[in-house]
């Protein structure tokens, strides 16, 4: 991967999806870059979700290609698209809940990757779990966690299945803002290890602070993509996220 | 040319009796999402009932229907209070629940009623010819094609002309909007099981006529009623005649083609076909 | 340490009185029947509850049954063929027919599903019945050959008319299923089965291959069953389509591990050794007609009041006296 370090790890050409007669995404072209964190952001609806949906597998695409590394993923299936590389934590977690959190995270180790799992599959489970913040917790059924530890487990999990490209969907919805400064951190290291990311949030400080690059999206198709800092002044952005709320109650405005 | 005349006949004969047979499990599951696996267990039941005043009672089988009526209702009612108590995920529950009774009833029917094939013969049947064709039905298929059509038309008062009817449907279709409209939903479920059971109530001394009684005999009406409701999508009475009387005339045809044998086959295969090629949840679409 | 040997040493406590008891009592062929048959039913319901693991709760397992028996009566009557070739080969006919469930069911999930595999009986069923110059019709096949005795040594099993021996054969049938049944739990195929159980998305996600994976225990699960059916049309010698093909069948995998508890190795074969001898010692004798209510009973009252079976009490119970 070493020589492909610049070169570009997911590329979406095109993509086009309605659900019966309403658009939600329209033509939505992107590259992300090998090793960068990747921003999204746009109002809720914008199609964020459904193009994360797209990525892994979970939703069809009506047009448009989806290429990993150079290869067509397009109609893949999600465990292949998991075996290719690329895990995500959902913006509602969905853990096995009658798992405890390790046993959670051992799905990811076991059946993230087509070979067989390291034999200390488990201390590579209990040291992700640390990781999130989630020491202590291991043996705790998954569906017993609060909101929070969910998502941390998400995280951890989606992690597990040693992933080179994560997304990461809303992750910083509900945090207390230490929290969200360690999920900051979180994702700075983890691109820091050669991690490539796709995050979402609606906590737009987040988002712009750790992104390398932000694309906005709205009402399905991509205004602008560049710096945090071009982004955030282009006035289509202002107009479309912006302008809704006031901008300096936003990082308040997360749900 | 007459023979095929008279098949399509015995089909919309038949395809009535079936929307009955629909009906009441369409108005359960319509507005209380419990799959009632065990519908033609209470159809046949209701069957027997009027089987057994009939045979032992000599009462007359039109007035084992008022009987019927009123005792069906009932056993709904002690069924909804059975389904009441179920745990999330209700719809999967409800469906296995349902299966154990209908086991149960098959088997409570069985030591009560013997394996034996029960029919409620009309005496001295006499045969209507409509005229100038010779196509022909007999008393007691006329009185069942004519008692189904008016239960159906009936129900269709009851959900179109209505504010009950309003209220029944606004639960059919969301049940938070018709919450949040005011709409007493719970009192619904239990109308709905009220009417549910006087129809399933109806349909058995019907069935008795019209078709041989037997213990192990309610899985037909139940896929009938099931397949009808997919078709149809629930409340809409309009759709499940219609899809009564499809279902009805392909069966009359199979057994014309292939042999009265394998008309059982024609609900199976139309159900297979309908939950695999149509999308899921079309049921709970109002 | 010592508990896990606990819950390793009960079971091995129990296989041993059921493969000992027959010895001390040795006339007492109602009971070789009855515990055998229970052994038998322990095999179906272990074989139902392999694809519930995967989630899929299935109202049409009798398919897969009744496809086997006829699978191995006709490949018995016309070609004449041993039953210990015809049991396995015919067995073959209940798991095309899962493949073919796998493959058309794909989309299905939850109640659409069991009203697939409800419906999904009816088809071989009625063209069985039909198919009379082939099949007998709704007649049935009768007369079909008993199981052929073995000779191992100065030993002589007589599979064909010894209820004992029958009982063994039983026993041994529902061990090995057991150890199928151990093996869909706790091994690595196992937490798939799990995993997509209770989430299948997020189990997708992760690379668990839902797909192929619920084919696989479909796969398992339908020849198990098949050679259920089998083996049930040797033993009685007689099948019709209305009994192999019965709602009965379908459902009484269904309850025994309901009731038995669905996620313990133990579960469904503790429902089978529970319910069969209690349904036949008991109340067969009651009520010869309609005893059989007992198990639409039993799942109703199940569903009710204890949705994880009786495992979990007797587990539960198991502590309290330990500790």
């Amino acid at each position: 991967m070493a020589a492909k370090a610049a070169s570009n790890c997911l590329e979406l050409r095109h993509i086009s999806k309605s659900f019966q007669e309403r658009r939600v995404l329209a033509d939505v072209s992107l590259v992300v870059r090998e090793g960068e964190i990747f921003g999204l952001i746009g109002p809720n609806g914008a199609g964020k979700t459904t193009l994360f949906n797209i990525i892994t597998g979970l939703v069809r695409a009506d047009e448009g290609q989806v290429l990993f590394h150079g290869q067509d993923i397009t109609h893949w299936p999600p465990p292949r698209i998991c075996h290719a590389g690329i895990a995500r934590a959902l913006q509602l977690p969905a853990p096995f809940p009658e798992m405890t959190g390790l046993e959670n995270v051992l799905i990811g180790c076991w059946f993230g990757k087509r070979q067989a799992a390291a034999p200390d599959s488990e201390a590579q489970a209990r040291e992700l779990l640390a990781r999130v913040g989630l020491q202590g917790k291991e043996e705790v059924p998954a569906g017993q966690l609060n909101l929070i530890d969910k998502r941390r487990l998400e995280v951890a999990r989606a992690l597990a299945t040693r992933p080179h490209l994560l997304l990461l969907d809303e992750i910083a919805a509900g945090l207390s803002p230490a929290a969200v400064k360690q999920t900051a951190e979180l994702v700075t290291a983890l691109r820091d290890q050669g991690l490539t990311l796709l995050v979402t949030d609606h906590y737009l400080n987040l988002t712009l602070q750790v992104s390398d690059r932000v694309a906005a999206l709205d009402q399905g198709e991509i205004i602008t993509v560049g710096s945090p800092r071009e982004v955030v002044r282009h006035p289509e952005v202002a107009s479309a996220y912006l302008g809704t709320r006031e901008a300096k109650t936003l990082p308040e405005a997360a749900p | 040319m007459w023979l095929y005349a008279q098949i399509i006949v015995s089909g919309f004969y038949l395809g009535s009796f079936y929307a009955l047979i629909a009906l009441g499990f369409s108005l359960i599951f319509g507005v209380t999402h419990a799959f009632n696996l065990a519908h033609g267990e209470l159809i046949i039941l209701s069957g027997y009932l009027a089987y057994v005043l009939w045979k032992y009672g000599q009462v007359s089988p039109y007035l084992s229907i008022p009987v019927c009526l009123a005792v069906m209702p009932g056993v709904a009612l002690l069924l909804h209070l059975l389904l009441q108590r179920l745990k999330a995920p209700f719809e999967l529950n409800s469906l296995v629940v349902t299966f154990g009774l209908a086991l149960f009833l098959q088997n409570a029917m069985l030591f009560a009623f013997s394996a034996d094939y029960r029919l409620i013969h009309l005496g001295g049947s006499r045969i209507f010819q409509v005229p100038g064709t010779p196509i022909s039905l007999t008393a007691g298929q006329l009185w069942v094609l004519s008692l189904s059509l008016a239960a159906t038309g009936g129900v269709h008062w009851l959900l179109y002309g209505t504010f009950l009817g309003k209220a029944l449907r606004a639960a059919i279709q969301d049940r938070q909007a018709a919450l949040l409209a005011g709409i007493n939903v719970t009192a619904m479920r239990r109308t709905a099981f009220l009417f549910g059971g006087m129809l399933i109530g109806l349909a058995g001394p019907l069935y008795a006529l019209s078709m041989y009684l037997h213990p192990a005999a309610g899985l037909e009406p139940t896929l009938i009623a099931i397949v009808i409701t997919i078709f149809a999508g629930v409340g809409r009475t309009r759709g499940i005649l219609a899809g009564g009387w499809l279902l009805g005339v392909a069966e009359s045809l199979a057994a014309f083609v292939l042999g009265t044998g394998w008309r059982e086959l024609v609900s199976a295969v139309v159900l297979l076909s309908l939950l695999i090629l149509k999308p899921q949840g079309i049921l709970l679409k109002g | 340490m010592f508990r896990f040997r606990l819950s390793l040493v009960l079971p091995l406590a129990a296989a041993l009185v059921l493969a000992l008891w027959p010895l001390v009592w040795a006339e007492a062929d109602l009971y070789f029947q009855v515990f055998g048959m229970a052994c038998f039913y322990g095999v179906l319901a272990v074989a139902w509850n392999i694809y519930a693991l995967s989630g899929a709760i299935s109202l049409g397992h009798a398919a897969f049954f009744g496809l086997g028996a006829y699978g191995s009566a006709l490949m018995s009557c016309y070609l004449q063929w041993s039953p210990a070739v015809t049991v396995p080969l015919g067995a073959v006919a209940g798991a095309a027919y899962g493949v073919l469930w796998g493959l058309l069911f794909k989309n299905l999930r939850g109640v659409y599903l069991g009203l697939a595999t409800l419906a999904s009986v009816e088809i071989p069923k009625v063209i069985i019945d039909n198919w009379s110059s082939f099949t007998f019709g709704s007649l049935g096949v009768v007369g079909i050959a008993p199981l052929p005795d073995l000779r191992l040594g100065g030993l002589e099993l007589a599979f064909g008319t010894s209820l004992k021996a029958q009982y063994y054969l039983l026993l041994l049938f529902l061990a090995l299923a057991g150890l199928v049944h151990r093996y869909s739990l706790v091994s690595r195929w196992g937490w798939a089965l799990r995993a997509m159980r209770e989430n299948e998305t997020a189990a997708a996600m992760l690379g668990v291959e839902v797909f192929r994976h619920r084919l696989q225990a479909l796969l398992l699960s339908s020849y198990l069953t098949g050679l259920c059916g089998a083996l049930y049309a040797h033993l009685l010698g007689l099948i019709e389509p209305a009994l192999v093909f019965s709602l009965h069948i379908s459902a009484l995998p269904l309850v025994l591990s309901i009731f038995g508890g669905r996620f313990l190795t133990w579960g469904p074969i503790l429902g089978a050794l529970i319910l069969y001898p209690l349904d036949q010692l008991l109340l067969q004798p009651q009520f010869p007609t309609g005893h059989a209510a007992l198990y639409g009973l039993v799942i109703v009252l199940t569903i009710l009041f204890c949705p994880q079976g009786v495992a979990p009490w007797l587990r539960k119970l198991r502590q309290i006296a330990w500790n």
